[in-house]
């Protein structure tokens, strides 16, 4: 046989081969835990984007629009923000089992520890209001946003059904009827003089409402209910 | 030149240490590791010996040059048998096998044999050495490379983990499978 060993030797020596340098290794052991840390707050994002976007979805309107809970689950769950959260869980995985001992763990427990640290960080975030900024942001800078994810303004665009929302733009106490600019852009004078107002607030201009009511003619809109849109961990609280 | 005696006292660590400094250290880790290397190579590709001793020299290689990212919480032994592995099983899928020289010897299937008082006892004698051999050799990958690590390398499940870089449980449960397919093989081919 061969003497592999001494030919390999002669080889390293030849080539002038040599062990690569230990900082070579720290670092891409660090650039695994960097993305594991990376893609874990990522994944802490889409939850609590989760949380914020069927927390602002109304769930006891559906009536109106004709469809059962059942129904109403499947057309309102943020399947972007899920998939996205899916997406970021697995690749956090795939960070943690390339750090030096990752492999060691199953892809149930790496998996549920990834979730229950997003959910923990996104609950976080809700509660601190950053995941309404980031709403905001992709709203205002991501085109057709809106359309990606069934959110409470989708649910109350439906004059026709007697569900309406939009920003005040002017109240007129005098005529007891406001101005409203829905989501859509389109202008509307709501009647609230039988309306019952829901929120811890009174109406004022820029307030965001949803509206429950009647469509009385193009662009009139009678309210029976007004409810201020609260943003974050306070919606819901307007309901009260 | 370092001379092997010297060496035998030492410990894989120490040798490991010894090599960044000087190169003729690393020969004698290369000696220590050789022939189990070798006939670990040839039995999970069935790759003639020359085409083995190549693929040999390449994971000495990589292997020094990879000498910092040893981590001293493993065995030496784990971490160059992960490294013989995976330069195996790349070479592999680059190649087309060679089925007709395969390495599997006889004391080895007996060590399998007996590992597992499920098996079958005496199908060995029933069948034939040389058609076991052919049924190891058809198993998938995942299966063969389990149970040369266990019951022919002799490695127990925390080695075997740390060389595949799968959880120990998983190492159980493909130990298991990689058994009773074993056994379906062969009474497929006893049935035959």
């Amino acid at each position: 046989m061969t003497d592999i060993s001494k030919k390999t030797l002669e080889k390293i020596k030849k080539e002038r081969i040599h062990p690569k340098p230990r900082w070579y290794f720290l670092t891409r052991n660090y650039f695994f835990w960097l993305m594991f840390a990376l893609t874990t707050f990522l994944g802490s994002i889409a939850f609590g984007m989760i949380l914020l976007v069927t927390g602002n979805l109304d769930w006891d309107i559906y009536p109106y629009l004709g469809l059962s809970l059942p129904e109403a689950v499947v057309i309102s769950l943020p399947y972007l923000w899920i998939v996205l959260l899916a997406f970021f869980l697995f690749i956090t995985y795939y960070n943690f089992i390339h750090t030096r001992t990752g492999y060691r763990y199953r892809f149930v427990v790496i998996f549920f520890i990834s979730l229950i640290i997003s959910a923990l960080l996104g609950f976080g975030f809700y509660q601190y209001g950053w995941t309404e900024t980031v709403e905001r942001q992709l709203r205002s800078r991501i085109p057709g946003y809106q359309h990606l994810v069934y959110t409470g303004e989708n649910q109350w665009m439906h004059p026709e059904k007697g569900l309406l929302s939009g920003i005040i733009k002017e109240i007129d106490p005098k005529k007891k009827s406001l101005q409203l600019k829905d989501y859509q852009g389109t202008e509307w004078t709501i009647d609230i003089n039988q309306a019952m107002i829901r929120g811890n607030m009174p109406l004022i201009e820029n307030l965001e409402v949803r509206i429950i009511g009647q469509k009385a003619s193009e662009n009139v809109f009678t309210a029976t209910e007004i409810r201020i849109r609260m943003w974050g961990p306070q919606q819901g609280k307007g309901r009260r | 030149m370092v001379t092997i005696s010297e060496c035998e006292q030492r410990t894989d660590v120490q040798l490991v240490s010894l090599s960044m400094e000087n190169q003729e250290y690393y020969y004698c880790l290369m000696k220590r590791y050789e022939i189990p290397l070798m006939n670990y190579v040839r039995k999970l590709s069935g790759m003639n010996r020359p085409d083995a001793e190549d693929v040999l020299q390449e994971i000495f290689i990589l292997t020094y040059q990879n000498l910092n990212d040893y981590d001293r919480q493993f065995k030496f032994s784990s971490w160059i048998y992960r490294i013989a592995h995976n330069q195996t099983v790349s070479v592999l899928r680059k190649k087309t096998k060679n089925s007709q020289d395969i390495s599997w010897e006889e004391h080895d299937l007996e060590q399998l044999v007996h590992s597992d008082v499920d098996i079958e006892q005496g199908f060995l004698q029933k069948m034939g050495f040389h058609d076991l051999l052919q049924i190891i050799d058809l198993l998938p990958l995942k299966y063969k490379e389990v149970l040369l690590l266990k019951f022919v390398e002799g490695k127990d499940y925390q080695e075997i983990s740390d060389i595949l870089r799968k959880p120990m449980g998983t190492i159980g449960t493909l130990i298991n499978r990689a058994k009773k397919r074993l056994l379906q093989e062969i009474e497929k081919t006893q049935s035959r």
